[in-house]
């Protein structure tokens, strides 16, 4: 495998997963805040 | 003088959300569990902002700087590894536990509560003790982490720093519990998932993208585009200390009781260990681009000497401040960890059996304070953060090993429990101050092997 490829998946792996990871880990927060909100109601 | 100001922005905003958040903080339990609450995404959270730390930052541009391409991949493996391997053992860790427990001392007390002398349990004491040693010299490299960039970013001197970094992040940790701790997290995490790929795109594109920064490895360093000797057998003690490390972190068995069901913690595991990977390759990344830039520098200070060289002033001034966020998220963990042990273990049964829970909350909330002076006391006269953390790893692994044989097998009773940890814990705290790699083994090797014979004589039964 050439360097510059491994290079770039080093740097578009961590960036990409890293901002993800975040916009992941929102909507997920989003969902299960609305899951326990519902669940109080009833 | 701009840096003053926006560090100060930033440190009275976090505390205002602690004490704000500190609201909500109704008992005891609440302050340190979050009231069993905690769902997947807060979890999660919080599991990565504790290990999402300065270390992360420092190593992982050392394991780039150090050992080449190999080195983030290998670090980012290991480390998001280690919890996967965790999340196995978290369904097993949650239902095992009795209703109500918050620490792993407490549920060593539960499960192996019969090696006692007089009405002192062995283990349960011992145990208290260690991971109290451990998780302060783990909270002193986060202080002192946070110090030196401090320093860097301010040109204080380094009392100064590690005296400032101390008393501002103490504030909000004691009055807000893990609550503000998980709250606040969030903030630090969005700093750290946004800021680090930004600096690495930077950084890449400073060097002339990632065909310039082929040609400069391969210019300046061209032995690390393969695998060297080096490189080779750093991945075998860095997975084995790292492993017992994290199977054996207090931080993260509270958690797991924190979580609301066995699911949920499982979940939480695998998702921390899979969404660390691209942090720890873009930190590697950092420092590999240190090595294409050709700069001579020590391997632990890669990372801020790669900003510091090749950012931009204001990037570079936004970089260390989300370092120091890490740090300081890190050392609030680990104080909070330590007060809930000190309560749950020696004050709560010892000294406050009958008194009312506000005495309680208040007594941790002091318990918290002197820990977290304890540590920045430590971390002014440590000789550096990888001693202090390299130290407090060795330590970590002998009394969990039994505990997680403890979880499958009735047959391992308390003294064989306690004899193992014991005798883990003796042998590689000797072993380790001759050769780390052989003490490293040893709090592995002795733990299993006289657990392993106990279970064979069937001494649980």
């Amino acid at each position: 495998m050439s360097p510059s490829l491994v290079i770039a998946a080093i740097l578009y792996g961590g960036v990409v997963g890293s901002i993800g990871g975040i916009v992941v880990l929102l909507i997920y927060m989003l969902i299960e805040s609305r899951k326990s909100k519902g669940g109080e109601q009833r | 003088m701009l840096t003053l100001i926006v560090l100060t922005v930033l440190v009275v905003f976090w505390t205002i959300l602690g004490i704000v958040s500190a609201r909500w903080v109704k008992s005891l339990s609440d302050y340190f569990l979050a009231g069993q609450r905690m769902g997947v995404a807060l979890l999660t959270i919080t599991i990565l902002a504790a290990w999402e730390s300065h270390y992360t930052v420092l190593a992982g541009g050392e394991s780039g700087y150090r050992y080449g391409l190999v080195g983030p991949i290998w670090y980012a493996v290991a480390v998001g590894g280690a919890l996967i391997v965790l999340a196995l053992f978290a369904g097993r860790i949650k239902q095992e536990a009795p209703p109500g427990t918050i620490s792993f001392p407490q549920f060593l007390r539960y499960r192996f509560g019969n090696a006692r002398v007089g009405d002192v349990n062995l283990f349960e004491q011992f145990t208290t003790w260690e991971i109290l040693i451990i998780t302060t010299l783990s909270a002193a490299s986060s202080t002192l982490g946070g110090a030196y960039v401090l320093q860097a970013l301010t040109g204080m001197d380094f009392d100064k720093s590690l005296l400032v970094s101390g008393i501002f992040y103490l504030v909000y940790s004691v009055y807000g519990g893990l609550y503000a701790v998980a709250l606040v997290d969030v903030m630090q995490l969005a700093m750290i998932g946004i800021l680090l790929p930004v600096v690495a795109l930077y950084v890449s594109s400073s060097l002339g993208g990632v065909e310039g920064m082929a040609s400069g490895l391969m210019k300046n360093a061209p032995e690390l585009l393969g695998l060297t000797p080096a490189a080779v057998n750093w991945t075998y003690t860095f997975f084995l200390s790292l492993l017992g490390g994290t199977l054996a972190s207090s931080l993260l068995w509270q958690l797991i009781y924190a979580s609301r069901d066995p699911k949920h913690a499982q979940i939480s595991l695998v998702l921390s260990g899979i969404l660390f990977m691209p942090v720890a390759l873009t930190c590697g990344f950092i420092g590999l681009a240190g090595r294409a830039a050709g700069l001579n520098v020590t391997p632990s200070s890669a990372s801020p000497q790669v900003v510091a060289n090749l950012l931009p002033p204001i990037l570079g001034l936004v970089y260390l401040l989300g370092f120091v966020a890490a740090a300081w998220s890190t050392f609030a963990a680990n104080v909070n960890g330590t007060a809930a042990i000190v309560m749950a273990n020696v004050i709560s049964p010892y000294f406050m059996k009958d008194a009312p829970e506000s005495r309680k909350l208040l007594a941790s909330r002091i318990v918290a304070l002197i820990f977290g002076v304890l540590t920045i006391i430590i971390a002014k006269y440590a000789p550096g953060i990888l001693w202090l953390l390299m130290f407090s790893y060795a330590l970590r692994t002998p009394p969990v090993i039994p505990a997680l044989i403890g979880l499958y097998t009735k047959r391992l009773g308390s003294w064989g429990a306690f004899t193992a940890a014991l005798l883990g814990f003796i042998a590689s705290a000797t072993i380790y101050l001759y050769n780390s790699l052989y003490g490293t083994i040893a709090a592995w090797v002795v733990p299993i092997v006289v657990s392993l014979v106990f279970v064979a004589v069937g001494e649980g039964r």
